[in-house]
């Protein structure tokens, strides 16, 4: 029994599996016809083999084809490492947007909460009980009608002070007055008694300087005017009855105006003297 | 040895082991060079942009030889039709398809098998490529052109027996 083509074929490519193949191999140590179909089929397998593409027929190919891929997709693999490190999509870069809103807008909030109370607790402070006697020291109202906070009225010296100084203010306190005062207030007494000194009339005319004056002097937003009323020391003389800047710089301006007229009236006389001479014989 | 087409090192080792097979699959489908080389290099852009993950390198190569084999055929069938609407054109005779590498080579008996390979339907010609140029068995070529052992068999067969038949034509194949 002769085997076909189809069976030589599959031997050749060895594909044949057993017992087919055995057989094959016996058949065609014995069978000339099959033995010479055989080889013309191992020669044109051979001829088919020797066509084949070889490795130097395309080693520039091979060469050209790498260095595209290494341009294209290797490097544009390492940048997207790159970009994969240092991107965000979309949906996370909103979220972070919103997140750091978010935490500016509590921040906002809360230190408004925070602070808000404290420009309300430095009202603008003005003199209502001037000029009326009391045993009060300083009685100051809050003109910021914040109805949620106490009025100055109802604080103590010692407390504005002390409120201010938590505020950061610096507070240069000052008395002005001509006689040594009675002070009943426990803070001047304690703070201040040492540093006030004995003045005399003569300090009023002399200048400001010379005078203590009892001032408040903090930031701008705030404007304090504090007046004491020396009532004890009205007896000794008016004008140091009451102890305030405000009449500091009145007397300050009084004097100085007094000394202006006096030297310009001085001169005045000197240069015309006959006109005033004509004025008196006319009338007399 | 799992395989990522996108992966940097195994790229490189797939291409290193790969690509003379798919290079001689689309020159023995194709015989032309220059469009082998853009069919491999095509071949390859897909095979890295996929990002497929592969158990190992044969089967890389499975998918590699299966795509080549599809574009070399395509490039065949399109240059067929181009071919056909220029004779008509021009009213010639098929000019010769030989290229310069065939040229180049100057071994008779390869150039002759080669332009028989060339005239044989795509069915046969993929197969015959298949088995006889990319190392593979009837199993592997099976796999790839998604057709049965058997059918494999018989179209390799078939394949070199037109292939004989075309070469006695020429006159050179003579034992």
């Amino acid at each position: 029994m002769c085997f076909d083509d189809q069976v030589l074929s599959t031997y050749i490519d060895g594909e044949l599996a057993e017992p087919w193949k055995t057989q094959v191999e016996e058949h065609l140590l014995h069978c000339a016809t099959c033995k010479s179909r055989y080889d013309q089929l191992q020669d044109l397998e051979t001829d088919i083999k020797a066509a084949r593409l070889r490795e130097d027929e395309f080693s520039v190919q091979r060469e050209r084809v790498w260095q595209y891929l290494e341009k294209h997709c290797v490097s544009a693999v390492k940048e997207k490492v790159i970009e994969k490190r240092f991107t965000f999509k979309a949906p996370v870069v909103f979220a972070a947007a919103a997140a750091v809103v978010i935490i500016f807008a509590a921040g906002i909030f809360f230190t408004a909460r925070v602070k808000s109370p404290v420009i309300p607790e430095i009202p603008v402070i003005s003199s209502e009980n001037k000029g009326t006697a009391s045993n009060t020291l300083i009685p100051v109202v809050a003109t910021d009608a914040s109805p949620t906070e106490r009025s100055m009225r109802d604080l103590t010296i010692e407390e504005i002070l002390q409120l201010l100084d938590e505020r950061g203010f610096e507070v240069d306190l000052r008395l002005k007055s001509v006689e040594p005062l009675k002070v009943n207030s426990p803070v001047i007494r304690s703070n201040l008694m040492n540093s006030v000194p004995e003045i005399s009339e003569d300090a009023v005319l002399k200048g400001v300087d010379a005078i203590p004056v009892m001032t408040l002097e903090s930031a701008d937003t705030v404007d304090a005017e504090l007046e004491a009323d020396a009532s004890d020391a009205a007896d000794s003389d008016a004008d140091a009855e009451e102890v305030t800047e405000e009449v500091t710089e009145e007397v300050t301006e009084e004097v100085t105006e007094e000394e202006s007229v006096s030297e310009e009236e001085v001169p005045a006389v000197e240069d015309e003297p006959e006109a005033p001479v004509s004025e008196d014989s006319e009338a007399l | 040895m799992e395989v990522n087409s996108s992966g940097l090192e195994s790229f490189k080792q797939v291409y290193k082991e790969v690509f003379p097979v798919i290079m001689r699959v689309a020159y023995h489908v194709t015989y032309n060079m220059d469009a082998s080389e853009d069919i491999c290099q095509e071949a390859f852009i897909r095979f890295f942009d996929r990002g497929l993950i592969f158990p190992s390198v044969d089967e890389a190569k499975y998918w590699l030889i299966r795509v080549t084999k599809n574009l070399s055929i395509n490039y065949v069938k399109r240059k067929g039709r181009e071919k056909v609407a220029v004779d008509k054109i021009k009213k010639q005779p098929l000019p010769s398809v030989k290229t310069g590498e065939e040229t180049v080579i100057g071994n008779e008996t390869c150039e002759l098998v080669r332009n028989a390979i060339q005239q044989l339907p795509e069915k046969l010609r993929a197969v015959l490529v298949l088995k006889e140029y990319s190392d593979l068995n009837y199993k592997e070529i099976a796999n790839i052109l998604n057709i049965t052992e058997s059918n494999v068999k018989v179209r390799v067969h078939r394949a070199k027996q037109q292939l004989e038949k075309l070469l006695d034509q020429e006159g050179i194949y003579v034992l």
